[in-house]
């Protein structure tokens, strides 16, 4: 059981994969700075024309710093994002709190789900560890997530639950036509994560189980 | 002069319309495709500054439907990706393809090579 081992179950997608979801924080980090850019830039603005002369209303003063030091706090998230996404494949099999892997998840795909006019909320609900090949997990997610968000605009909410196995993922709601995903890359990742993924009642389901330490 | 500026985030899109303002630029600003159509089909625009990546439709699409109102129309794309494809399609539609942040003084040369300088006052110079 290598990162190696996690590679290969993944092939020339795993690449495809890690690439999108880096190119997806890039474009976050870009926003947010041209964003703390602008609004810096209107600061400077407002104050050479108050030495000018003109009046500085303090309130224009702290909307600006407001949303600069949003920003910055945004970029921080996302950047917090990347780095545990990073990290996933430094220990191949751990225990996972799935909650927490499926706020990464949707974390990670927070611009792609706006590109695709998909709103994605993790519904409220308890964790459930689960010992797992936790980058293998997200790109199951990925895969989940990418069906749905190929399938059209709409609302959905994520549920996490326990199951006899070891724990469930739940994306109800959304465009009615998402298919869970299938082909030979697919099939190989939920066979390495001991993991089923089906249409059930309109919902996709990602039933995973725990996976045993010589797995 | 009097550009549009089409961006999903407001608060980048409104901030820079006022800083534009301050120069002499007239800017009408959108957070959508469909508000920049909506002022396209009452206001004509010397420059539309556009987004590439826009929940629903971007902005090369964008430009396009902005040229069935407005045929000589240019833009000026900004992207926050760097991708060569993205490059590729942006700089072979538009008349600039700029990657955020940018600058403004970039901004204003872009405009003033693409549309000729302006009086500062909104206007074209003579």
């Amino acid at each position: 059981m290598t990162t190696d081992l996690d590679w290969r179950t993944l092939g020339p997608a795993g690449l495809e994969y890690f690439g999108r979801m880096c190119a997806g924080v890039s474009h976050e980090l870009k926003n947010s700075l041209a964003m703390i850019n602008e609004n810096a830039g209107l600061m400077q603005d407002l104050a050479a024309l108050a030495q000018r002369g003109q009046p500085l209303e303090p309130q224009r003063l702290a909307q600006g710093m407001e949303r600069i030091a949003r920003h910055v706090e945004r970029a921080n998230a996302v950047l917090g994002s990347l780095n545990r996404f990073a990290h996933l494949p430094d220990v191949p099999r751990r225990p996972v709190e799935l909650r927490e892997e499926v706020a990464l998840a949707l974390a990670l795909h927070r611009r792609q789900a706006a590109q695709a006019q998909v709103e994605l909320t993790l519904a409220p609900g308890g964790d459930v560890s689960l010992s797992t090949r936790p980058f293998l997990l997200a790109a199951a997610l990925d895969l989940c997530l990418g069906a749905l968000l190929a399938a059209g605009p709409g609302a959905v909410a994520v549920a996490v639950a326990p199951s006899a196995a070891g724990g469930e993922v739940v994306f109800a709601g959304g465009a009615p036509q998402a298919a869970p995903p299938r082909g030979p890359e697919a099939d190989a990742l939920l066979a390495a994560l001991g993991a089923q993924c089906v249409q059930d009642g309109g919902a996709l389901r990602l039933a995973l189980a725990h996976l045993p330490a010589t797995y | 002069m009097r550009v549009l500026l089409v961006d999903d985030e407001h608060e980048l899109v409104c901030a820079l319309a006022e800083r534009l303002g301050f120069r002499g630029v007239r800017a009408d600003y959108a957070v959508s495709a469909e508000q920049a159509l909506e002022l396209a089909r009452t206001t004509a625009y010397d420059i539309a500054v556009l987004d590439v990546k826009m929940p629903g439709m971007g902005g090369l699409e964008l430009h396009q439907r902005l040229r069935e109102l407005q045929p000589d129309l240019p833009a000026v794309f900004l992207t926050g990706h760097g991708s060569e494809l993205d490059f590729a399609a942006g700089a072979a539609r538009g008349e600039a393809y700029l990657v955020k942040p940018v600058g403004i003084e970039v901004l204003l040369e872009t405009f003033a090579r693409i549309a000729g300088p302006w009086d500062g006052q909104g206007g074209r110079q003579p």
